[in-house]
């Protein structure tokens, strides 16, 4: 028994029981006393059908040695003359089918080793392969848009980057960033080359889920191809602000004016004499800031300071401010003065050198020039860039564990707005504000490694979240089984596969508020990324040179057309006899 | 028989009138087809025809024509009849035998003659004209000539009818009711005296405060019908078979009809706009005057000018507000009147010109004293007129008593004649000949150099007298001055050279007295000197100054040199050096002045802002700037329509509100741009009231609506984060690492 097994092993006995029983009626409806040879000769040929029945029911596999020859998986893309020369080199190569998602069978198992052929097997069919030594052999390239990154999360009027690469792209082809609509809002023509990156910008003015697409048109303009960019653009969150003045300066008035008009919350202390103070409130209530305590500065998200008044605090105030900055991820700003610079690092934080070249410009209006200090910022461990001109600093800042504290050496940024610059005045205060400004901590943060999620194909996603054991749902309301890091106590793996088309959403039940939104798009789309994709993860899993398997034994079910065979037979003979006997 | 020949002439006769009549038929005829092509009314046709007819019987009197006419007509045309048929006429018993005889003659003769005697009535000429006009018309006709013609008299337009589209196409009809009639009725306001406007163009453009009365007939019985302007709906009033409904014309805007029928299907006609005009504000236009006109004592002192008015309805009243100030500085007084125009003005008049006649001595002016006028105007509207302001004229009489004019205010003394060039005024006067040097002659040119050569000397001579003594500034000057002698002498200059050149120095330069003991008493600045011992530091100035004087009087001095040498292009960099050292000096005049002033003692840091602070208070302010989001509804709108193109889904009750608050947000563009976004805001409306639409329409829509979105601005924002435990532990060790160093 060892050199046989059978599939329905569990059903042996019953099977074999009626087998039996089946054989006993064969038996005694041939019961003729007395026997005759005719009676053996029918009783044996039931006895074989009935054999042959069984064996149809319990599959028995036999135990063979694999064969020793080489097959080569055919995947799309892959090459006729690759498979030529392979077939050149292996006589009894055995070629193997591949489709998507189909299982390649007993194919697999008869060979002793494979190769892969083309763009390779997709991912969540690596499993066929996992006991044949497997080895993908180069060649294929994936042609269109192999490369694309993009925060599909966007915020309104905040500019959206889409970044790529393309391969072999035709000369003079145009790719066109357009709207839900159509309607193209920034593009590139292709130079031809065999790879090519690509940068594409635009500003989302709406607020919603939109699709935006990828349009490659030819020199005549006709769609050659359209691929949906999903764009999630929410809200601009607002800010509270807090300026701190020892006198009054235009710089904080024109500032301010600008931050309460965009909708902020703007809290103004303006020092008027000794322990005399102007406040302003600016879309907010009235709420005096008196001193530099932890409670008070809790509520902030960026405090601007002019280096008079921050050069003036207390021991205590100054502790108190720390503490925000580090603990609350507090944001400031010190608005410099001359003096400012000349402090020692350990003072102003940041270390400067004189420069004397007292106009620079704004790195994204080139040709608008702008006063600044005759001070440079010096480069040094730990100092992120948020403004850059010409290889010199133009303003930037330094972590303190959460918060963040900066500073410029640009002066008199409001005469952009008096000349005119609007644009250039509101972008370089946008920027400051919004990198130095305090985060909004979030509980939950979702994240996938999937890339663009398709119809019927495992969508993973990864969460982050101090909540223990969270539960997350999709749109049906059902929940998807998360798998915890083995290191990391935060972090959980789902993976789910979408059913339906467009935004679906994923939902937190610990955290209503904490929502996931993607969107799903069939297979025909992006077809390059994805080739791109599986080439990569299938270089990286059949890596390994090829082994045989020659040797070891594998099961292999006898084919069932001989029971078939031998049962027709049988029953024919029965039948016909019976006939013959008669006449 | 006898009667054969009077029965002849008497069908003649009628056969005369007969085509009279015809002649006068076809005449008329023409211009009526014509008339009627153009117009296509009938009436006008009509009354064209009997017009004209009547005019052309009433010419020619065909029912005066008298048997003796005929006959006498006859009798010329026809020697056969030889002058008897009269003899026909008479009756039988007054004639002679032989007249007798011959009227039977002639009977005979005009009976054989039937055919051939024809009344004198050429009938061939109207049949042309009536060709031509038909011609005409078929011409017309074909090149559709009455378009053209209907839109040039206004009056008759295109009947425009308003085309309503059912919202439920479920419910639709074979025939839909359909508007028999249409009828937009303007009253103009009554100032305007325009009456009113009957027209079936339902687009408006009127004045503001016009009644606007619409009647709209529907050939079947509805329900009811209404007129939504912007997010109002307005029910019309059933006035017997028609519905009527006034509004008072205030806002621009969009409108469009609606109605139910019988059924309970409703149907939404086209936008239509509503445009408001705005009556103008009268223009005045003064001819025949001067801003500013000053008078000498001794000058008649009138001021006369004409004011042309303008205004689209009529100006109501006009008259000049004039100001006389008196005095100067904080004496200054002021009377205010107002003048009526000489000529009297007509009220409601849209255009007139106005004389007026301001006497100066009238209105009690002296010297010195200062009129300010302006005149005022304004227009018939009602309830508020309009009322224009012409700019502001100046008359004044000169004072008598004059301010001398200082020429180098910053010197300290003011001792430049008038006549001096400045070193500026050099520099501008020798930029120009050098700008000048092409259009004018060479000998021109040098004159011109030679001439600016001898200004520079007169002022670096008096620069000169600044300095005290004679050491630098003088000795060139006196040699120039001697060799300008000298020059005349040796003639080669002569034609260069001004006339008073160097006969005029005393005049402006007493150099002659420079030298010796008088130079000293004469020198004007001897009041000002102080009488050190020293006689080279007895000067105005410290000797920094006065060496920089002495460097601009070389300056000069070279600069001279060039202008005599007729090349003043080498003498401006000499020039300017010049003008900046006498700058500099001025300005170091000014330092001296300030370092006499106060100084005052230095405040101690620590009793900085410790003074009495008592009254000085907090001070707070509270202000909601923040500015309003532009577009919400149509941003909405567009988020909406994306969801429904995706998911396929029919619109819900809400996005209607929600559609119709985008409409009202697009008519405000809409009617600024009407070409641009009328269509847009047609099919917003109709998404809006539909049941059901096609993802084709919504996708057009969503795109239109995208194009109208402006481009959003940079703004800070609040990013997000996630506080991760890890980079958490980074940071802290990051610090701790930092504060170590």
């Amino acid at each position: 028994m060892d050199q046989i097994n059978f599939l329905n092993q569990d059903y042996f006995w019953p099977i074999v029981f009626g087998g039996l029983l089946l054989w006993l009626v064969f038996v005694w409806k041939e019961w003729s006393y007395p026997f005759k040879s005719r009676f053996y000769i029918n009783s044996l040929v039931g006895l074989l059908v009935v054999v042959a029945l069984i064996m149809i029911a319990l599959k028995p596999s036999i135990q063979k040695s694999v064969a020793s020859n080489i097959g080569v998986v055919l995947t799309p893309g892959s090459d006729q003359e690759q498979l030529d020369s392979l077939q050149s080199v292996h006589e009894d190569l055995k070629i193997i089918p591949y489709k998507i998602n189909q299982p390649m069978g007993k194919a697999i198992d008869s060979v002793g080793s494979v190769y892969i052929l083309g763009g390779g097997l997709a991912s969540f069919d690596f499993w066929q392969l996992e006991k044949v030594p497997a080895k993908i052999i180069k060649g294929f390239k994936p042609r269109g848009i192999t490369k694309l990154k993009y925060a599909i999360n966007g915020t309104v009027g905040e500019e959206v980057v889409v970044k790529g690469s393309y391969s072999e792209g035709k000369k003079g082809n145009r790719l066109v960033l357009s709207n839900p609509r159509g309607v193209g809002m920034d593009s590139i023509i292709l130079s031809g080359l065999v790879q090519e990156n690509f940068k594409l910008t635009m500003d989302p003015i709406v607020v919603g889920k939109f699709k935006y697409t990828l349009v490659e048109k030819d020199s005549l303009a006709t769609i050659i191809s359209s691929e949906p960019l999903p764009l999630d653009v929410r809200e601009r969150k607002s800010l509270k602000i807090l300026m701190i003045n020892n006198f009054p300066t235009f710089e904080t008035k024109y500032l301010k004016n600008y931050l309460a008009e965009k909708g902020h919350q703007v809290t103004i202390r303006t020092q008027l004499t000794t322990n005399r103070y102007k406040y302003e409130y600016f879309n907010t209530e009235q709420q005096p800031f008196y001193n530099f305590t932890t409670k008070q500065l809790e509520g902030y998200d960026l405090l601007f300071m002019d280096f008079e008044s921050y050069v003036n605090l207390s021991k205590t105030d100054l502790s108190a401010l720390h503490h925000n900055l580090k603990i609350n991820g507090l944001g400031l700003f010190i608005q410099p003065s001359a003096t400012y610079f000349a402090l020692a690092s350990g003072r102003s934080g940041f270390s400067f050198a004189t420069d004397k070249t007292v106009k620079t410009s704004l790195p994204f209006f080139p040709k608008l020039s702008v006063d600044k200090f005759s001070y440079n910022f010096e480069s040094a461990f730990g100092l992120e860039i948020i403004h850059e001109f010409d290889n010199q600093i133009l303003t930037a800042y330094q972590r303190m564990v959460n918060g963040r504290f900066g500073t410029t050496v640009v002066q008199n940024t409001y005469q952009l707005l008096l000349n005119g610059h609007e644009e250039a005045y509101e972008q370089f205060w946008s920027d400051v504000v919004t990198v130095l400004a305090k985060r909004n901590f979030e509980p939950t943060e979702w994240s996938t490694s999937s890339g663009f999620v398709f119809m019927d194909e495992p969508f993973e996603f990864n969460i982050r979240t101090a909540i223990e054991n969270p539960e997350v749902s999709n749109k049906e309301k059902l929940q998807i089984p998360l798998r915890q890091d083995v290191e990391m106590v935060n972090k959980w793996y789902g993976t789910t596969f979408p059913s339906t088309l467009g935004w679906q959403q994923l939902s937190l039940k610990n955290d209503s508020l904490s929502t996931y939104d993607y969107f799903v798009m069939d297979t025909t789309k992006w077809k390059s990324i994805t080739a791109r994709k599986t080439l990569e993860e299938n270089q990286r899993h059949f890596d390994g040179t090829i082994e045989s398997r020659a040797g070891s034994k594998i099961w292999v079910p006898i084919n069932q057309f001989w029971f078939f065979f031998i049962f027709i037979t049988g029953m024919g003979y029965l039948w016909l006899e019976s006939k013959w006997s008669a006449k | 028989m006898i009667d054969s020949g009077k029965l002849f002439l008497l069908n003649f006769k009628k056969r005369w009138q007969l085509l009279e009549v015809l002649a006068i038929v076809l005449y008329a005829l023409g211009p009526a087809i014509l008339s009627y092509i153009l117009k296509s009314d009938f009436a006008l046709g009509l009354f064209l025809f009997l017009a004209i007819a009547t005019a052309i019987a009433l010419y020619k009197k065909p029912w005066r024509l008298t048997l003796g006419k005929v006959s006498s007509h006859i009798d010329q045309k026809y020697d056969g009849v030889e002058f008897s048929t009269g003899l026909l006429l008479k009756p039988m018993d007054e004639l002679a035998n032989m007249a007798m005889l011959q009227r039977y003659k002639i009977g005979e003769v005009l009976k054989e003659n039937r055919n051939t005697i024809k009344p004198e009535v050429p009938i061939k000429k109207p049949l042309v004209i009536l060709l031509l006009f038909v011609l005409l018309s078929f011409i017309s006709y074909q090149f559709s000539f009455q378009e053209y013609f209907k839109k040039a008299t206004g009056k008759m337009e295109n009947q425009q009818m308003v085309k309503f589209q059912p919202l439920d196409s479920t419910l639709r009809k074979d025939t839909p009711p359909s508007l028999k009639s249409q009828k937009l009725t303007i009253y103009h306001p009554s100032y305007t005296k325009l009456g009113q406007t009957v027209t079936s163009n339902m687009n408006i453009k009127a004045l503001e405060g016009s009644k606007l009365v619409w009647e709209v007939q529907f050939d079947t019985v509805i329900q009811g019908a209404s007129i939504e302007i912007l997010e109002n709906a307005y029910p019309m009033d059933k006035v017997g078979d028609g519905y009527l409904k006034q509004i008072i014309h205030t806002d621009n805007g969009f409108y469009n009809f609606k109605f139910k029928d019988t059924d309970g299907a409703i149907y939404v006609s086209d936008l239509y706009a509503m445009e408001v005009l705005k009556d103008e504000s009268p223009v005045i236009e003064i001819q025949g005057l001067q801003q500013f006109t000053s008078f000498d004592l001794s000058q008649h002192k009138v001021l006369h000018f004409e004011v042309e008015l303008t205004d689209d309805f009529g100006v109501e009243d006009a008259y000049v507000i004039a100001t006389v100030s008196k005095g100067e500085g904080e004496s200054v007084k002021f009377r205010e009147e107002r003048l009526t125009f000489d000529d009297k003005l007509s009220a409601g008049t849209k255009k007139q010109v106005l004389s007026k006649k301001i006497d100066l001595d009238l209105l009690n002016m002296e010297p010195g004293d200062e009129l300010y006028f302006y005149m005022v105007a304004m227009d018939t509207k009602r309830p508020k007129a309009n009322i224009s302001r012409s700019e502001t004229f100046f008359a004044v009489i000169k004072d008598t008593v004059t301010n001398p004019f200082a020429v180098e205010g910053t010197m300290g003394a003011d001792l430049m004649p008038d006549y001096f060039r400045s070193q500026r005024q050099l520099i501008i006067d020798t930029e120009k000949l050098l700008a000048d040097q092409n259009k004018i002659t060479k000998e021109k040119f040098n004159f011109t150099s030679n001439e600016l050569g001898y200004d520079q000397k007169a002022l670096r001579i008096k620069y000169g007298e600044f300095m005290g003594d004679e050491v630098v500034g003088e000795n060139p000057a006196t040699e120039e001055a001697k060799g300008d002698r000298k020059a005349t002498n040796s003639d080669l200059l002569k034609e260069y050279t001004h006339d008073h050149d160097g006969g005029n120095e005393h005049n402006l330069v007493d150099h002659d007295h420079h030298e010796g003991e008088e130079e000293k008493e004469e020198n004007p600045l001897e009041s000002y000197l102080h009488n050190h011992d020293d006689p080279e530091e007895s000067t105005l100035f410290t000797a920094s100054i006065k060496s920089k004087l002495r460097l601009a009087m070389d300056e000069m001095w070279n600069a001279e040199l060039y202008l005599r040498l007729y090349t003043p292009e080498k003498s401006l960099p000499y020039q300017y050096r010049a003008l900046k050292l006498i700058q500099d000096i001025k300005n170091s005049a000014r330092i001296y002045v300030h370092r006499i002033g106060f100084d005052p003692p230095p405040i101690k840091e620590d009793k900085r802002l410790s003074g009495t602070i008592d009254e000085v208070i907090n001070y707070s302010k509270m202000e909601d700037i923040a500015q309003p989001e532009e577009l919400p509804f149509i941003k909405k709108a567009v988020e909406r329509l994306e969801r429904l193109i995706i998911s396929g889904a029919k619109l819900k009750v809400g996005d209607r509100g929600l559609f119709e608050k985008a409409g009202n947000e697009l008519s405000i563009l809409a009617i600024q741009e009407p070409g641009k976004y009328l269509g847009t805001l047609q099919q917003l409306k109709w998404i809006s009231e539909r049941s059901e639409t096609s993802k084709l329409q919504l996708e057009k829509l969503q795109r239109a609506l995208l194009a109208v979105i402006p481009k959003s601005k940079p703004a800070p924002r609040k990013s997000n984060k996630y506080p991760s435990e890890i980079n958490e532990l980074l940071l802290q060790e990051l610090e701790l690492n930092d504060g170590s160093n």
